[in-house]
């Protein structure tokens, strides 16, 4: 196996979210809720009345746009998640004048298909495991019972499910979501594609490949490419609720930290 | 290594089919329980069967990117875009952003991703609709016949030309009747019909074309995008590139290249926008000398007040002037109107106005009424060799010493004309003046001033790139702000410099036509708006039209400019394709005519979404009340569709071939291929309104076929026809690109470019194009001089001398003046000086933000005090409002109110509060978001959410009408000044988030400065209870 991870470098995320809209974008027919909530637009029919219920539009209980009914229809589960970490303010000094500490970074992150994967120990059914050829983490959706082990497990929040409330549903229930997760693009990656948030992202700051690849590859810039093991720490800064199990995370980055020209 | 299930890569790729077919058998066939095995890796198979095409956007978002569309069974499947390509090809083939001269890949960003969800979202709009209820009441309408729905639409059309034979016009309103390039066009331009009512302006950048007309010439363009790698610094003002790039797709990768490679670059914003976050550096430790040494750190984020850009940079030129940084060599034999006394003779090719002037541009003709103009101007002749002299007291020099009086407040030495010195009080004075005022430290101010006009090393002279947005050109002193940064440009001479720029960076046709064969300067985008015979308003004021019979102007002046506009039509040169004279018509004269002047029955309204996108919404939907007919051809139920009164679907991009170009200026087009066949009982707008003609047409007696007789709806072969005849029409290269960059360039064929997707010509850092030496050289501008005006003659000459007053009324109901002569600073019309010393009798210091005491801004429409200043800048993920409705991109950035914890305080407002932003004109009702990305005393509220009404809450507003509520012309409205009087109503609360509740739509007393969006630095509150 020629284990792969990602490449995130925080100096150049702009946290557009374009990633995050691709994984979606190309996973939408993998996500959980595909079979429960699907638009039956295979030939475009128009069924009397689509247009003049004006329930199809509006939430008729608070008038807003009805997001509730739209959203039925995308992939909800993240498996690649932006967020947001700011430091510093922006106060009122003297003069009338603004004062200003304020910086921002964004972080982005999906599964880092990690060397031990907590998700994979802590699944009660053995749903999970670590795939022969990349060493990419799956789940065998199927199997999933729904306990949310795998994501309480996980340092990433990279296990997801399409409803938070996943353990309330009825085990029968076939609209009952089952964990979900990154495959690292597997069926892109047999092609010789990239994953699809890689070839997405529009300030270039994402990269995957075998990770001794990538640790050559980004040995050559300005602050280097910091170790796996740092991640931790990396993470620990930015998401400081976070605790970290030594899970073997794949992933190199480069921080957002002083300006330095490459 | 433990898995559950080892599964071989061998394997797998062995038996794919077998896999897949197993895989249906597991999800077919069985209960489909949780005890079923179906293999993890059955969906993590390629899908050979999926095809690939090309596609981009065709809405309008400034710029335009590639999308790869794959699909199957005649349905979209999945959207790529251009980084899509072979993991083992990106190291040749992927990034480079200019240097080394190949093209970069033009990448979607989440707008362009959403497009998939979009085109099947459940409020598409399927069959046509006429509504049997109120307007705006979504549950009421009704699906009807195609036939029905164009007889209808033909018949409202129908009744108001009749209106014609009284009326003199017809009560037909339209946006962009000018350069709707159909049958419609024909339709609204025929003598039995014209002249209607166009509402005119830009949303996006009017106040650019506006303060460029007479100071560099609307045909103008600035640098390329890769000349900023010759920069040795950068000022990104007020933009945020990765959300709005006009003309320049992927401008944030250009600046992250930028900043890597080392060069500094500060951001001027009152939100920390994520440029700001990203490719900001500030500049450390940055030494100079102004009367005294001095070290001061420039901030990678200088947080500005809304609307008060102009001052700040009014500061700089200061600081620049004072400590002679100026160019004036540059000033002297490249621009007019600086220097005090300068006279210069007109080298400009372009023709003195005729008789019929340009109607975006209401210029009148009658320059003969001031003495200044030479007496030799002949209309039709050229400015060239007219002599020109500033008038004293109008040069830009004198009016930088004029701050000294005005923000320094004499206290120096300033009497008797000699001007205060370097670091004396009064210098000083000036900019603590301005830093009172913008929130940028005066220490910061000097400091930019010095690094913007000296960036080399040892503060040697060099170029420096104003990166521009468009953010504080949506304001009421927007032109000026514009009109500044080209100031500010001028006077360092950047503006004709590698790695310097012009201070504009969009506009009608701003930032480079090299690529294409047939763009050049001359086929300006100012002679297409010249053929327009119509009523043409402000576009934000035809609601006050609709409630009142007129816009702003004054009585006398709309009846005077509807003369001129509806006088004649454009005779143009068939080489230039200039307007050179007028074939004369009787004008539309309204003299003596009763109130309304002007009335709106039909509002015909093409997939544009103005009720949302223009300013005031709750004027708005008043004034849509008293329209007879609203009717609406979109795609989905927008608030305007919600107000209609006859919808027509609208069918997608994806259904015809074409090209994509996102504006002249691009080095980039692409190709949209036609992977559907037609969905739902839509119809293209070209096909909807010839058949609506066909229709009215029967009423005259002629019988067309729409089908047969006119450009209707296109199989998809004929599509490509059409594509492919575009292309070679502009596929290039223009004579620019192959002169200065790449002699042997050479276009693709067409099948290059489908195979391609997009044919890029890109331009190399070492080649870089400067606009102002290659397309529009100094000296042959297309303005009154052929230099850069700092005084321009045009507004100088025409109209009386009064400044632009904002006026000490609620709303500056004293407005009476025109553009400033001078380019200069020009307080907002709610602006933050008047949150100083002000209530029902101002006090001693009103509109002093150094002397004043805060206040706040006192209205006495409400007898409230707003305390903070609202932005309404550019959503990441909507175009305009285009967007909104898809939830997939909304719930990533939830519409919400940005307040600092500071001004969350002190209204007790938590983090995820629902609260209430509000004004005199209306009130929002969405969730706070506290963060020190934005800066005290100011609030964001994204633009291009869409307004929707509560069903039940209401608050008081204040609206200028002369109808009642239900759109009914009232007889006994009080008029104060000529303009009927505040009236208060209740409205709904807004619960969509909609920005544009708060905004106000008064451009100006003058059509011409009114073409643009008045939507930043206003007064409004925030709070988490239901203002009453």
């Amino acid at each position: 196996m020629e284990q792969w991870g990602f490449y995130f470098d925080q100096s150049r995320c702009l946290g557009c979210k374009a990633c995050m809209l691709a994984c979606k974008n190309w996973n939408e027919l993998r996500r959980g809720d595909k079979d429960t909530n699907r638009l039956n637009i295979e030939n475009y029919t128009v069924a009397e009345g689509a247009n003049e219920n004006a329930a199809a539009y509006i939430d008729p209980a608070t008038g807003t746009n009805n997001y509730a009914e739209f959203r039925k229809f995308y992939m909800k589960e993240n498996w690649r998640r932006v967020s947001t970490h700011d430091r510093g303010g922006v106060v009122l000094g003297t003069g009338n004048t603004f004062k200003t500490t304020f910086d921002r970074r964004y972080l982005s992150v999906s599964c880092n298909h990690c060397s031990e994967p907590a998700c994979r120990d802590a699944c009660p059914v053995g749903a999970i495991f670590k795939e022969e050829t990349i060493g990419a983490v799956i789940v065998n959706s199927s199997m999933c019972i729904s306990c949310g082990k795998c994501r309480e497990a996980c340092p990433w929040n990279a296990p997801q499910y399409y409803d938070d409330n996943f353990a309330r549903y009825n085990p029968d229930d076939p609209a009952r979501p089952r964990m979900t997760k990154c495959t690292l693009c597997f069926d892109r990656v047999r092609e010789g594609r990239k994953p699809t948030c890689v070839a997405a992202c529009w300030n270039r700051a994402l990269d995957a490949g075998p990770l001794e690849e990538l640790k050559t590859k980004y040995s050559g810039i300005a602050g280097g490419w910091q170790n796996p093991d740092e991640i931790e720490e990396f993470a620990n800064s930015a998401v400081p609720e976070l605790g970290i199990p030594s899970t073997g995370p794949n992933i190199i980055f480069t921080r957002k930290g002083r300006w330095i020209r490459r | 290594m433990k898995s559950v299930f080892p599964i071989s890569r061998r394997d797998l790729l062995k038996s794919a089919g077998a896999i897949v077919a197993s895989a249906a058998v597991a999800g077919c066939g069985s209960n489909d329980s949780e005890d079923t095995f179906v293999s993890p890796m059955d969906g993590l198979v390629f899908d050979r069967e999926l095809k690939t095409c090309f596609s981009s956007g065709p809405y309008n978002c400034g710029a335009r990117c590639m999308h790869k569309i794959h699909y199957k069974n005649n349905r979209l499947v999945h959207l790529t875009s251009a980084g899509d390509i072979e993991r083992d090809s990106s190291r040749s083939s992927d990034e480079s952003p200019g240097e080394i001269g190949l093209p970069i890949q033009r990448r979607a960003c989440v707008r362009g991703y959403s497009y998939l969800q979009r085109l099947y979202q459940p409020d598409r709009l399927k069959y046509p609709l006429i509504q049997t209820g109120n307007k705006g009441d979504i549950s009421t309408f009704k699906r009807v016949s195609w036939e029905v729905a164009i007889e209808k639409a033909a018949d409202a059309l129908h009744a108001a030309i009749q209106r014609k034979a009284t009326l003199g016009y017809s009560p037909i309103m339209c946006k962009w009747a000018g350069s709707t390039i159909d049958t419609f066009n024909s339709f609204v331009n025929h003598p039995d019909v014209a002249p209607i009512i166009t509402h005119l302006g830009n949303e996006s950048y009017g106040a650019v074309d506006a303060a460029k007309f007479d100071m560099v010439g609307v045909d103008s363009f600035t640098n390329n995008v890769t000349d900023r790698y010759n920069s040795q610094f950068i000022i990104t003002w007020a933009l945020d590139p990765s959300r709005t790039s006009y003309h320049i797709e992927q401008a944030h990768w250009f600046n992250t290249c930028a900043k890597e490679w080392g060069i500094p670059i500060v951001v001027i914003t009152p939100n920390h926008s994520d440029t700001a976050a990203m490719l900001s550096t500030g500049v450390p430790e940055f030494t100079y000398t102004a009367g005294s040494t001095k070290t001061v750190d420039i901030p990678a984020w200088i947080p500005i007040r809304p609307a008060t850009d102009g001052a700040l940079a009014a500061a700089m030129a200061y600081v620049i002037y004072k400590n002679s940084l100026h160019n004036t060599t540059f000033l002297t034999s490249s621009c007019f109107g600086f220097f005090k006394d300068q006279q210069t003779t007109s080298t400009s090719a372009r023709v003195i106005f005729p008789n019929f002037p340009p109607k975006n541009y209401n210029v009148p003709n009658d320059f003969s009424d001031d003495a200044s103009m030479p007496a030799t101007f002949t209309k039709g002749s050229l400015y060239a060799g007219a002599v020109f002299k500033v008038p004293a007291g109008e040069s830009f020099e004198e009016y930088l010493i004029s701050l000294e009086n005005d923000w320094g407040g004499a206290v120096g030495n300033t009497a008797g004309g000699t001007t205060a010195a370097v670091g004396d009080p009064t210098y000083n004075q000036v900019l603590e003046y301005a830093a009172a005022l913008t929130g940028v430290p005066s220490d910061t101010i000097e400091a930019l001033a010095f690094k913007y006009a000296r960036p080399g090393p040892g503060l040697t002279a060099g170029p420096a790139f104003m990166d521009v947005g468009g953010g504080p050109q949506r304001a009421w002193n927007g032109v000026e702000w514009v009109q500044m940064m080209i100031a500010l440009c001028a006077m360092t001479g950047n503006t004709n410099r590698s790695g310097g720029g012009a201070g504009f960076s969009m506009g009608s046709c701003t930032d480079y036509p090299a690529a294409f064969a047939p763009v050049a300067p001359s086929a300006s985008m100012l002679n297409n708006i010249e053929t327009v015979n119509a009523i043409s308003v402000p576009m934000g004021e035809w609601s006050h039209l609709a409630l009142t019979g007129k816009d702003y102007r004054s009585r006398d002046r709309f009846i005077a400019d509807v003369k001129i506009c509806t006088g004649g039509t454009p005779l143009k040169d068939p080489t230039t394709g200039f307007v050179v004279g007028v074939i004369p018509k009787t004008p539309l004269d309204l003299t003596g005519r009763p109130d309304p002047l002007v009335e709106v029955d039909v509002w015909f309204i093409n997939n544009y979404n103005g009720v949302t996108t223009l300013e005031n919404i709750n004027k708005t939907i008043a004034a849509v009340k008293s329209v007879k007919t609203v009717i609406c051809c979109d795609q989905t139920m927008t608030p305007t569709a919600a107000y209609s009164d006859i919808i027509f679907p609208v069918t997608s991009h994806y259904e015809s071939e074409g090209v994509a170009i996102s504006y002249p200026g691009t080095t980039a087009m692409f190709k949209m291929d036609a992977p559907l066949d037609k969905m739902y009982d839509a119809k293209s707008d070209n096909s909807i309104r010839n058949l609506i003609l066909s229709s009215l047409m029967t009423r005259y007696g002629y019988n067309f076929d729409p089908d047969t007789d006119f450009y209707s709806d296109l199989p998809k072969e004929y599509s490509g026809m059409v594509a492919q005849g575009t292309y070679e029409a502009l596929k290039g290269p223009g004579s620019f690109y192959t002169a200065l960059v790449d002699p042997s360039a050479t276009a693709k064929t067409y099948e290059e470019f489908c195979r391609d997707g997009v044919i890029d010509y890109p331009i190399p850092k070492g080649k870089a194009v400067v606009g102002f030496q290659h397309f529009n050289p100094l000296g042959d501008l297309q303005n009154t001089t052929g230099r850069i005006n700092f005084w321009q003659p045009l507004w100088g000459k025409i109209r009386p001398k009064t400044t632009r007053s904002s006026g000490p009324d609620y709303w500056g109901r004293t407005h009476d003046g025109f553009r400033n002569p001078t380019a200069k600073y020009q307080p907002n019309i709610e602006g933050y000086e008047k949150f100083f010393d002000n209530g029902p009798t101002p006090g001693p210091n009103f509109g002093n933000p150094l002397k004043g005491s805060f206040t706040g801004f006192y209205s006495k429409l409400s007898g409230r005090y707003y305390k903070l200043l609202y932005i309404t800048n550019k959503a990441r993920h909507r175009a305009h409002t285009v967007f909104d409705n898809v939830a997939v991109i909304k719930d990533q950035n939830v519409q919400c109110v940005f307040l600092n914890p500071a001004d969350a305080a002190e209204r007790g407002i938590n983090d995820g509060d629902m609260v209430y932003v509000y004004n005199d004109r209306g009130c929002t009702y969405i969730p706070a978001k506290v963060t020190h990305y934005i800066a005290p005393g100011v609030i964001s509220v994204e633009h291009g959410a869409w307004y929707r009404p509560h069903p039940t809450e209401t608050v008081k507003v204040w609206i200028d009408t002369a109808r009642n509520a239900d759109g009914i012309w009232n007889p006994s409205t009080v008029y104060i000044n000529g303009e009927p009087d505040f009236r208060e109503f209740r409205v709904p609360i807004d619960v969509g988030g909609a920005e544009n509740v708060l905004t106000l739509n008064v451009g100006g007393t003058e059509q011409y400065v009114g073409q643009a969006i008045s939507a930043q630095g206003g007064p409004c509150e925030v709070s988490r209870t239901k203002p009453e």
